[in-house]
């Protein structure tokens, strides 16, 4: 690309952009290819000896590696399982928030709370109403008749806890981009149906779920990526454990980068998140494109 | 007319049922907000009484406790705001730049520009933590405000550049063009005419940048220690394996809360528009 061959808008197009592309470049390409290099070697920072250059040796001890392993199968847990309940939950949520009644609106903006502040506070909240001995969960629970439960507490019920959590935080989300998707339905299609005697479910299944179709896709795969980087809301209720029950892959990655400091064996996890994430993205990406929502 | 009452019977009954529902949601989901508010009032033995103490008497020690003296939160709560405000402004003058390219001018190779501006945003912080931790330490940026703030501009910036460009789309072209026809600079036209038609847009895209970073815990909590930590790093650290003090985690949480909560009002028409990075509008 020949700069002088650009006209006087293209030039200055590109240099409103330039700013922007350099900051950016500087803080994503240049990590991700550190992190890359990082991944080929084997480097503690609380050693003092020299990095030992093992190629894809990472990488083949990961797949070996117990702990990472079960990361995977942890984290591909809570992702299907908190997808397939924010989506069915969502939509129910959705369909009633859809109904145009007095103060629906002030009831949704309290509904969608949840998702807007950190799950590291709410990580707290939530190990405090589980506390086996004095939360309210188990208060209501003997209350109930359902008897003593663990929560975070045992292995076997720390991670359906953290998918509860997780599925409480975000399920306002779904619901709410679901809202935005039946809102679009244009009321003329709604009345037709009306008029041609479909019952509710028809509609359900042949008007509103179709013009749904776009919207689920973009909620799906948005919370893929979100439960692939799972973080915060772990470090702030089991960290990983009991054992490691509720170990996360982003998890995995900061105990092994800055509990350990192994940021070699860390940067090659992290470069397999990354892989998938980018594949996921360029998917979303182009779902995007297709919608004709962006791109006029 | 006996079959009008009853279809107006079935109405206000269908009516009841629909707010029955959507006020059991609305209690779901701010339950854990609303015991995180009566928590914060609470004192150690009320924090631990079975059964559960409802309605705390409202008193202000626990804030007090946990936002003076020598272990005060309150640096930490500075710590936030600053490194929430300046990295917002930054990424604004940055972002603002380059969504007006992007919006306005005919960039050469603009799609793939989009796209990849797009595939940052969606780059996950931790697979890129370790990378940035270490060249934090080789600027010695780190524990300094100025290091988290560099790094908060970058996950803010694709997000501010293409909300903003979509804003900046909806304003008609000609009013623009006639300032250019009138002897305007881009610049002038893009400061007197486009930004101004934009405020609102502006606005809301200013509080989502602030409040990214008011929430991100990963950066903050790898980049900062004593001195820069931020609210969130400060809260997370009330964890602790044997003995949590709820009590002062509530103060302090609610503290970290109540203005999202003032925000989520401000910004509603946005917020599914804003988390869907303008995919889906409301």
């Amino acid at each position: 690309m020949r700069l002088s061959g650009l006209s006087r808008l293209q030039k200055v197009g590109l240099l409103l952009l330039l700013p922007a592309l350099v900051y950016l470049a500087f803080l994503s390409i240049y990590p991700m290819v550190y992190a890359v290099l990082l991944s080929g070697k084997d480097v503690n920072l609380a050693r003092p000896y020299k990095a030992l250059f093992v190629g894809l040796g990472n990488f083949f001890r990961l797949f070996q590696d117990g702990l990472f392993l079960k990361s995977i199968y942890n984290t591909m847990r809570v992702a299907f399982v908190s997808i397939v309940l924010e989506l069915g939950i969502g939509y129910v949520v959705a369909e009633i928030f859809d109904k145009r009644l007095k103060g629906m609106e002030i009831l949704r903006t309290v509904y969608m709370l949840p998702m807007m502040v950190t799950p590291v506070v709410w990580g707290l909240v939530w190990v405090y109403i589980f506390n086996p001995n004095f939360g309210l969960a188990n208060y209501l629970c003997e209350w109930l008749g359902l008897g003593f439960q663990p929560w975070f507490a045992s292995a076997d019920t720390a991670i359906w806890s953290l998918i509860l959590v997780n599925v409480w935080q975000w399920t306002p989300f779904t619901a709410v981009v679901f809202l935005a998707g039946l809102s679009g339905i244009s009321t003329t299609l709604l009345d037709a149906a009306a008029v041609d005697g479909a019952k509710w479910h028809q509609i359900i299944r042949y008007v509103k779920l179709p013009a749904l179709k776009y919207v689920a896709m973009v909620v799906i795969l948005m919370r893929m990526m979100d439960n692939l980087r799972l973080f915060d809301l772990v470090y702030s209720t089991t960290q990983g454990g009991p054992g490691s029950a509720t170990e996360t892959m982003s998890f995995f990655i900061y105990r092994h980068g800055f509990k350990f400091f192994n940021v070699g064996y860390s940067s090659a996890a992290a470069i397999i998140v990354l892989v998938v994430i980018t594949i996921l993205s360029q998917l979303l990406i182009r779902i995007f494109y297709r919608g004709g929502e962006i791109h006029e | 007319m006996k079959s009008t009452n009853n279809g107006r019977f079935r109405k206000m009954v269908f009516q009841a049922f629909i707010y029955f529902f959507a006020i059991v949601f609305v209690m779901v989901s701010i339950f854990p907000i609303l015991w995180l508010f009566l928590t914060s009032f609470k004192d150690r033995v009320e924090i631990f009484s079975i059964p559960p103490v409802w309605l705390p008497k409202i008193r202000a020690e626990n804030y007090i406790h946990e936002f003076s003296g020598n272990n005060s939160r309150f640096p930490f709560l500075l710590n936030s705001l600053k490194v929430g405000l300046i990295s917002t402004l930054f990424t604004l003058i940055i972002g603002v730049l380059a969504a007006y390219g992007i919006a306005r001018f005919p960039v050469p190779a603009k799609k793939n520009i989009e796209f990849w501006i797009l595939s940052v945003r969606m780059m996950p912080p931790v697979a890129v933590i370790v990378p940035l931790y270490l060249i934090m330490r080789s600027f010695k940026l780190l524990d300094k405000s100025a290091g988290l703030i560099i790094i908060h501009i970058a996950f803010n910036l694709p997000f501010v550049i293409w909300i903003l460009a979509g804003f900046l789309r909806s304003i008609p072209k000609d009013v623009e063009e006639a300032a250019l026809i009138d002897g305007c600079s881009w610049l002038q036209s893009l400061v007197r005419i486009s930004l101004p038609l934009a405020a609102p847009g502006l606005a809301t895209t200013s509080i989502f940048s602030f409040m990214f970073s008011w929430n991100e815990l990963l950066a903050a909590l790898v980049l900062t220690g004593r001195n820069a930590k931020t609210l969130p790093v400060a809260i997370s650290e009330y964890w602790s394996n044997t003995q949590i003090r709820w009590e002062a985690m509530a103060a302090t949480s609610m503290v970290h809360v109540i203005p999202i909560i003032i925000v989520t009002f401000l910004i509603q028409r946005y917020i599914v528009r804003g988390l869907t990075l303008g995919a889906v509008k409301e």
